[in-house]
Order: C-alpha cells, then sequence, then structure tokens
C-alpha cells in the first residue's frame, strides 16, 4: 500500500488555507472514530458479570479519536502537504465493472427493476470490458477478445475444475 | 445436453400451454442441476451432511445436485433465499433445528420457515454428547448433576443458540441447575478448552469428540438423544441417568420453497426415502454422528411445529434475547 | 532417537509408492491453484473434494488433502508478492517486502526465497512433528482463553513494527482494524453490533473482503490515478535462485521463522496466523537496518514465509497425536478421517501406524514437490506479468469478484470490497498503511472472543490475566516491547528507536 517511497515528497501546498495530508489523517482519524462511537452508542458497555458487546468497540473509538487528536497537535505546525489528484473519474470504470458483475452475476432485485440471473459468462466479461475501460491506453478489439478468452478460462477453472457452484448462464443452459 | 434441454423447455412450454399440467413436469424434473442450499459456510456439520446426502440423492433423482453455500445471519440468509424462490423443485433447502425452531424465538424473521417452506422429508438426526474432561472428575451425570449442584460450572458451546448451546441450556433447565456459559466459535476451539482444563464440560456433536472419549482424553457421560449411539453402546442416554423426558439432538431435513408442485414434492421424498435406505449412506452418515430418520411432508412439519414450541420455552425461560 | 528415524522409514515407504506420489502431486497442485486464486481458500475446496475422497484409500485421500491445505497457503504468497493481494491472513506479511521486491525487479528472488524457504522449513517441521509431536501438543493445551489473550496483546504490541512511518498512524490502523473486527453479531449475546441492520455485515466482515478490498482494489485504484507514478512489477522479475550470498543472508531468517511458526503453529485456536509476523518483528528487530523494512527486504519475505509453512505444518500436531484440530482446516481432515472410519485420537499412531507416518513423510514429498511445481510455474507467473497493465487490472478485477462471490455466493460481497478498495485508496492518499490494519483485524477478532471467554469463566476477574503465570509472562514481554516501542520515539523519530535497541 502506500509508501512513502513510490511517491516522493510532494510539494506543500502554495496556500496554507488547504488543510494538509497529515492533518487530514488526523480528522479523518477523529470522523472514524467519532462515527464509531455513533455506531456502537446503544451497545452496553458491561453487562453483569462480565464484559457487554459495546465494551471493545467504545474503547477502541475513543482510542482512535485520542490518537486522531494526538496526529493534528504534531502534525499542525508543519507545512501543509498536498494529498496528489483524487481522479475519482478514472476510477469508475473499475467500480462500475465490479458492481456490474455483483447485480449480474445471480441477478439483483432493484425493487423497481429485477435483473434476471445472468450468470458467469455474462458478468465476467462485463466486468473485464468496464474495468478495462479506465485505461488510457484502452484498445476495444483487443479487450473484448482478452475478455471472451478469460470468460472461457474462469468458467473452465471456477466451475469445472473447482466445482464451485456459480451460475454460467441459468438462460442458456440451465445452469 | 443442449437439445436435450430445448426438449425439456419445449416439454414445459407445451405442457403449460395445453395445461395438461404437471405430470409433464414430474417426468422431467430434474432436467437441470438441483440447487441444495445450505445456511452454513463449507466445512461445517450441516455442510458435510448436506454434501453425503447430496452425492447420494443425484443417484436417486438422476441428475446433478449442487450444494451451495448461502451463510449469514445465524443461518437465516439460507432461508431467506430459498423461501423467495422459484417453487419448481430446483431450489432446496437443508434445514436444521437452528433455523428452523430456534431462530423463529430470537430473530424478527423476514419469512416465518413454517410459511414460507414445504417441508419434504426428515433426512437425519444427530444426537449430542455430554463429556466431561480433566478439570471437572466425574463419571456419571449423576455426579455432574451433584457437582453443578455444589457449585456453579462452566460449559462451552459451539456458538450462542447453537445445537449445542440450546441442548446445555435445557439440560440445565431439566434439572434445575444453574450453568454458566462460555460461548466458542465452533466445537474445535471448545473441545480445545475442555481437553485443556479450562472449561468444565460441554454437549456436543458426537464427532467432535469420539476419537477423544474412545482413548480416554474425554469421558463421555450421556447421549442426548432417546436411544444409545451404536458407536458408544456403554454411554447412556440423559433419559436413562435420572432426567427422563430429557431429548435434544441436532435434525437435518429437506425443504423446498411453499408451492411445490405435488408429484416433484412426492419424487423427492420417494427419492430421499431411497437415500437413506442406502447401507453405504447409512453408514456415512454414522461417521457424522449422525442416524438416517424419515419422516415425510405433514409428519416432518408436525415434527417441525412441536421442536418449535419445544426450544421456544427454553429460550424463553433462559431469557435469550437477540435484538 | 532411533525410532524415529525407523517410524519415518515406514513412512517414506508407504508415501514412495506411486499411488501415493500421485495423490500428494495433485492435492498440491489444487492447492497451489487455489492460493494463487484470490478468494477460493482451502477450507472451501476440501469440503467440496471431500466426497471425492472417498473413493481413495485412507491414506492417499489424507495425503492429497493434506496437499491442498499447504499447496495453498504456498499459492497465496505467489499472489502476494506479485500482485499485492493477500489471499490468506498469513499471507499480509509476505506482501509488505515481497511485493517492493517484486516491483524493483527482484520477484524471482522473492518466489525463490519463498520456495526455499518454505522448504527448508517443511523439512524441518516434518522432522519435529515425528520427534517432538506429543509434548508439543501439551504445551499447546496450556493455552487457555486467558493465556490467548495476553498472547494476542503481545501480538498486537508486535505488530507496530510492521509500519514503517509515524508511529501514531500505525497504532491507529492497527486499532481501526480491531474495531472493524467488532463489526458484526456479538458472539456472545448474538446482539448486532455496527451492522445498520446490512445482511452483509451481520456475520462480520469477511477476511478476504477486506483484504481484496484495501490490497487489490486500491492498488488498481492507485496506479489508475497516479499513472505517471505507476511502478509495477516489472515484466521481468530476475533471476529466481539466489546466490550463494544471499541464501547465507537468509539462512537465519529461515531458521528463526521456522522455530517461531512450529510453535505457534501448535497452539490451538489458529495460532499460526501469528507466525509470520512474530517471525518479521524478530527479523526487523534484528537487523542492522531495520529502517528498510518495508522497502523490500529478502528477510522480510523468507523469515515469514519459513513461519508461515512452520505453522501450517505443525498444525497438524495436535490433530494427529491429540484429535483436535486446531484451525479449520484441520477440522475438515477430522470429518475426512471419519468418512474413512479412522477415529483421530491418540490411538492413531498405534491403530495406522502406516497411514501416521506415511502422512507425516508425504509432507516432506509435498515440499519438494511445491519446489519442483512452482518453480516452472513462476516462468508462467512470468509470461502473465508481461501482460500489459491495460489488460493485467481488467483481469484481476474479474478473478477477484469471481472468488469474492464463491466465498458466500454473495454479491453484496463482492460490492463491499469495491467499496473497501476505495477506502483503501484513501488510505494510500492519507499515508496511513494498510499491513497494520488488516494484521489488527485478524487478531482483533480472537483478542475480543478470548478477553470475554476469559473473563467468563474468572467471573469477571481481571486478575486472571496476571494470576497464570504464563499469561503474565507474555503481558510483561509485551509491556517491555512497547515500551521500546513509544518511550524513545517522543524525543525521536521511529527509525533511531530499531537501530538503538
Amino acid at each position: 500500500m502506500s509508501h512513502e517511497t513510490s511517491g516522493g515528497p510532494t510539494p506543500p501546498l502554495a496556500s496554507s488555507f488547504f488543510l494538509g495530508r497529515e492533518q487530514l489523517a488526523g480528522l479523518s482519524l477523529i470522523g472514524f472514530g467519532l462515527f464509531a462511537l455513533y455506531a456502537s452508542a446503544d451497545l452496553p458497555f458491561f453487562t453483569q458479570g462480565g464484559v457487554g458487546s459495546g465494551l471493545m468497540p467504545r474503547s477502541l473509538a475513543v482510542l482512535i479519536v485520542f490518537l486522531g487528536i494526538v496526529q493534528l497537535v504534531l502534525t499542525w505546525r508543519q507545512p501543509a502537504e498536498s494529498t496528489g489528484r483524487w481522479p475519482i473519474r478514472d476510477m469508475m470504470p473499475v467500480l462500475i465493472g465490479i458492481f456490474l458483475f455483483a447485480v449480474t452475476i445471480r441477478g439483483f432485485d432493484f425493487g423497481a427493476f429485477r435483473i434476471p440471473v445472468l450468470g458467469m459468462l455474462v458478468a465476467t466479461p462485463l466486468s473485464i470490458i468496464c474495468s478495462g475501460l479506465a485505461a488510457k491506453d484502452v484498445r476495444p478489439v483487443e479487450l473484448t477478445i482478452f475478455a471472451i478468452t478469460l470468460t472461457a478460462i474462469c468458467i473452465g477453472l471456477f466451475r469445472y475444475a473447482l466445482a464451485q457452484p456459480l451460475p454460467v448462464a441459468p438462460w442458456l443452459i440451465g445452469y | 445436453m443442449l437439445n436435450f434441454n430445448r426438449r425439456a423447455a419445449l416439454a414445459f412450454g407445451v405442457a403449460l400451454l395445453t395445461s395438461t399440467s404437471l405430470p409433464a413436469l414430474a417426468q422431467t424434473y430434474p432436467d437441470k442441476p438441483v440447487t441444495l442450499v445450505v445456511s452454513y459456510a463449507a466445512g461445517g456439520g450441516t455442510d458435510a451432511i448436506a454434501r453425503v446426502f447430496a452425492a447420494r440423492l443425484e443417484k436417486a433423482l438422476n441428475g446433478r445436485v449442487i450444494v451451495e453455500n448461502r451463510p449469514g445471519a445465524a443461518a437465516n440468509i439460507g432461508t431467506e433465499v430459498v423461501a423467495a424462490a422459484e417453487p419448481d423443485g430446483y431450489t432446496l433447502l437443508i434445514g436444521n433445528q437452528g433455523p428452523m425452531a430456534v431462530n423463529p424465538h430470537l430473530f424478527k424473521l423476514k419469512y416465518d420457515p413454517a410459511e414460507a417452506l414445504d417441508p419434504i422429508a426428515m433426512i437425519a438426526d444427530a444426537a449430542l454428547v455430554i463429556v466431561v474432561g480433566p478439570r471437572l472428575q466425574a463419571k456419571s451425570m449423576a455426579e455432574l448433576l451433584e457437582k453443578a449442584k455444589a457449585g456453579e460450572l462452566v460449559y462451552g458451546s459451539a456458538g450462542n443458540a447453537s445445537a449445542s448451546h440450546v441442548a446445555t441450556l435445557l439440560l440445565g433447565q431439566t434439572a434445575d441447575i444453574k450453568l454458566k456459559h462460555v460461548p466458542y466459535k465452533g466445537a474445535g476451539p471448545a473441545v480445545n478448552d475442555l481437553v485443556g482444563g479450562h472449561i468444565d464440560f460441554m454437549v456436543t456433536t458426537i464427532p467432535s469428540v469420539i476419537g477423544l472419549v474412545n482413548d480416554g482424553t474425554l469421558t463421555a457421560l450421556a447421549v442426548t438423544g432417546s436411544e444409545r449411539f451404536s458407536e458408544l453402546p456403554d454411554v447412556p442416554t440423559v433419559a436413562e441417568s435420572g432426567l427422563p423426558g430429557y431429548t435434544a439432538s441436532a435434525w437435518y431435513g429437506l425443504l423446498g420453497p411453499k408451492g411445490l408442485p405435488q408429484d416433484v414434492r412426492d419424487k423427492l421424498a420417494a427419492a430421499t426415502t431411497e437415500t437413506l435406505s442406502d447401507p453405504e449412506f447409512i453408514a456415512k452418515l454414522k461417521n457424522d454422528g449422525g442416524v438416517p430418520s424419515n419422516l415425510v411432508g405433514q409428519a416432518l412439519a408436525d415434527f417441525m411445529a412441536s421442536e418449535r414450541a419445544r426450544w421456544g420455552e427454553v429460550v424463553k425461560a433462559a431469557g435469550i434475547k437477540v435484538e | 532417537m532411533m525410532d524415529v528415524f525407523y517410524n519415518l522409514g515406514l513412512g517414506f515407504a508407504v508415501a514412495l509408492t506411486l499411488k501415493n506420489v500421485f495423490f500428494c502431486f495433485v492435492g498440491c497442485l489444487i492447492g497451489t491453484l487455489v492460493g494463487v486464486l484470490p478468494g477460493v481458500g482451502p477450507v472451501a475446496t476440501i469440503s467440496i473434494l471431500l466426497p471425492v475422497t472417498l473413493a481413495l484409500d485412507p491414506t492417499g485421500a489424507l495425503i492429497m488433502l493434506a496437499g491442498i491445505y499447504y499447496g495453498a497457503q504456498y499459492g497465496g504468497s505467489t499472489t502476494a508478492i506479485l500482485v499485492n493481494i493477500p489471499g490468506e491472513a498469513t499471507a499480509v506479511v509476505t506482501a509488505i517486502d515481497g511485493h517492493e521486491m517484486a516491483k524493483q525487479g527482484k520477484a524471482g528472488v522473492a518466489l525463490g526465497l519463498a520456495a526455499i524457504g518454505s522448504f527448508i522449513a517443511g523439512t524441518i517441521a516434518t522432522i519435529v512433528i515425528a520427534a517432538l509431536g506429543v509434548p508439543m501438543t501439551k504445551m499447546g493445551l496450556l493455552f487457555g482463553p486467558t493465556e490467548y489473550f495476553s498472547l494476542m496483546v503481545m501480538g498486537l504490541v508486535f505488530a507496530v513494527v510492521l509500519a514503517h512511518g509515524s508511529l501514531t498512524k500505525a497504532v491507529a490502523m492497527i486499532l481501526v482494524g480491531v474495531l472493524l473486527s467488532c463489526v458484526g453479531a456479538d458472539m456472545e449475546t448474538g446482539r448486532e453490533r455496527m451492522s445498520f441492520g446490512l445482511h452483509m455485515l451481520t456475520d462480520g466482515i469477511e477476511f478476504v473482503v477486506l483484504a481484496m478490498g484495501i490490497f487489490g482494489f486500491a492498488e488498481i485504484f492507485k496506479n489508475l490515478a497516479d499513472p505517471e507514478k505507476r511502478d509495477l512489477v516489472k515484466g521481468s522479475i530476475g533471476r529466481l535462485w539466489p546466490t550463494l550470498r544471499e541464501l547465507r543472508e537468509n539462512i537465519g531468517a529461515i531458521l528463526r521463522g521456522t522455530g517461531i511458526g512450529a510453535i505457534l503453529g501448535v497452539l490451538p485456536g489458529n495460532g499460526a496466523i501469528l507466525g509470520p509476523f512474530a517471525s518479521y518483528a524478530a527479523e526487523k528487530r534484528i537487523s542492522k537496518r531495520p529502517q528498510d523494512f518495508g522497502k523490500g527486504v529478502p528477510q522480510a519475505v523468507s523469515g515469514p514465509e519459513s513461519a508461515n509453512n512452520a505453522g501450517a505444518q505443525t498444525s497438524f500436531i495436535p490433530l494427529l497425536t491429540l484429535g483436535l484440530p486446531p484451525n479449520a482446516v484441520m477440522a475438515l481432515m477430522v470429518g475426512a478421517m471419519m468418512i474413512q472410519g479412522i477415529v483421530p485420537g491418540p490411538q492413531v499412531i498405534d491403530r495406522n501406524p502406516e497411514l501416521f507416518w506415511g502422512l507425516i513423510a508425504s509432507m516432506w514429498i509435498g515440499n519438494l514437490m511445491l519446489v519442483i511445481i512452482n518453480l516452472p510455474l513462476i516462468g508462467l507467473w512470468v509470461k502473465l506479468l508481461s501482460v500489459p497493465y491495460r489488460l493485467l487490472f481488467p483481469a484481476i478485477v474479474a478473478f477477484c469478484c469471481i472468488g469474492l462471490f464463491s466465498i458466500s455466493n454473495d454479491a453484496a460481497q463482492v460490492m463491499m470490497a469495491g467499496v473497501l478498495g476505495l477506502v483503501g485508496f484513501a488510505l494510500y492518499k492519507l499515508q496511513f498503511e494498510a499491513a497494520p490494519l488488516a494484521l489488527g483485524f485478524v487478531l482483533g477478532r480472537l483478542l475480543e472472543e478470548k478477553l470475554r471467554q476469559a473473563l467468563i469463566i474468572s467471573d469477571g476477574s481481571m486478575m486472571t490475566f496476571v494470576s497464570s503465570p504464563l499469561s503474565a509472562f507474555l503481558l510483561a514481554i509485551g509491556a517491555v516491547a512497547l515500551c521500546f516501542a513509544v518511550l524513545p520515539s517522543i524525543r525521536k523519530s521511529r527509525e533511531d528507536v530499531f537501530k538503538d535497541a
């Protein structure tokens, strides 16, 4: 994951109006801790004669908030380093690809409409092609051929070699 | 394969169109793999029994039977999946006392298993065994009860509201003793702590401890079924040991979504009966601690209703609640 | 001692029959496959294949299933090193420096060292099982909930050393991991915690979902977001065989890892997961250049990998000598033995010596086979990595999706991993590390479980943790380690701490 070596030092932001990476890190810890406190607010701390289900989550949440404050205090005077780009749009195709796989593999009920069980035969190439579009140097024909080949390999591997009960294409071959 | 399926689909279509109705279906059923849903992750006791059963059922049905694990939410997810499935006989459920008889008293369920599911046939009944380890030197049930009256004993279970837990609750209520519950994740770690002398006793499935009982590491005091278990002939039942009327066992039934066509049900019930009479299947079942128990249709429904009422009382008396 | 060699001789006579060598090969091959594929783990594979083994004789069946288990442990490190997705909790540590090495074009050496380390660990563990099986199991039984809790506390303290950035952030990540492990139904009361009524959270977050999200998907997001900074695993993985010098530098790590893993593997309740990172912590402490850890240090791969394999192997000890399965895979092995009419327990060694010693001997053969199977396979991985990234990442997405779905046949798990991928990306941007989080998550579960069990048994008295000598000892080690880690860092940077220590 995050390795300083890979990123290298990023230049400080020109304006000190923005929060730097380290300060943001502290704030996110505080935010996460407070959220966890809220989420575990209904859990009892102690029960008679033992630890309640809330003891661990709530003590941890408090500790995390505390560490967030420590982080803020320690880094408050440091120059604000930028976190770099957050190009969510470049990542979207991958997210959508994952999502499409999830809703097509065994169908999904959105309430208003229903996706039928499309199975691996549809879900796999869909996720490959969609997420592949995220690449800047995407070549559509190559990607399509690749998706088809890989789908065949996946079906053979997971369904037949490893006997996973994954639907292949119920609309075509019944399972 | 493809041809055959097309033909089957055609036959099905024709059957629907001409309303010659369902015999046509039964003749072709199953013409695609049947999915047998197990509400637990692969690797557990219910999964093991389901796989042994599915392998033999394939022969009886002359078609593929695929075990599919849909674990989650205390086994309620698997139940929901089958309850919501098309009642065509291609999605079936292995139900046990947990989601069928205990959970309705603990959770707000989307579906009432008694109403949303069609009981097809009972498959197996697996009695549990009461074992003590080095921490509690008891040789008999009487001794265990005596020690439990002298001071609170600590027992392990395979998890909150598991068969092992509720069977011990019932034991405590029947014998009027107070016990301290330590839940574990599965029987394995609990047996470990029993052997290590960290807890006093536990009520658990026979396969999880039979080796340790045979070599004397653990002592089996009683089995919880109505009869003795053939592999432990010297171990009395709880009822024989001074608590008449006490029985508790894990049971496994085959169920489908409500509204299965009668002939599909009949075919499945007949296939189950055939499976249960196979000596090879019986032998495999015995390894999982079970004996075949064949209750078909309404008989299974009645049995499930009585189990549900019985465990409801136990759970209520113990004050177990899940918010 | 002579007995041990006589018995091993008997074992090899059984294991070296053509049929059993074949089963061992098939098991190792399937195991490597499910290990490499993210998601499909050995537990699911073994339970699916269990009915198939009915047709085999007991020894052959067990040899094959055992092969799947350690093959999967081994295959998991390949994915961890090459694409930074630890499919098993035990591979989290391997991914840290292993993937860094791969990025530097040293994937071959990383994989080679992992293979050699695993083989040496496997060889030693085989002898350990044969010679010390029974006494080691007795030691494992001393660990009740109380002692186990203290072991986990010690483990969490050691987890701090995994990080190589800010101490505050590392500790925070460990705590976040522990907190995430609390999500889901409370094991004691069944009460749902922090699940917001979502079905996919009621049984807690699945480790594989978390790992594929914050490691697998996040890595892809990271590379897409900062293409200019993308330093992927290069198409060339470099040479496979470490040089004699590298071997000399790593043999200490391998032997230490083997010792640590072998001891922890015997503990009940899956103590083996502590092995790899206890080894990592030890190596970092011993090393003259601890500040390099996390940037591709070979010892940080060879040590933990040896610990992993040794632990995988010695976890057979409680099963074979006492019939006590220490983890889910071993519980399945009980099932496999029962199906074959063999009741696991101390009597197996007397009644079925050929099965007992055959299985043990087959472990060594299996380890040899893993090296043989995998060295040419590494060549295959090279080809895979020479696939351009524009095609590689969609393939990783597809494999992850299928693997995620097959865990519980639930689409929600796939989506959750996608969302966790975004979380992982945010962590990267804020320079938080994911490895301590993953370890906190894994250890956190056991931590709370054991804490509550211990307190039920002790009637709520915290004294139980110090009145048990073993537990007090473990806590003391943890406290000392904590002092070393925290106290000087108030004055100096952590890099210096480890130089001084």
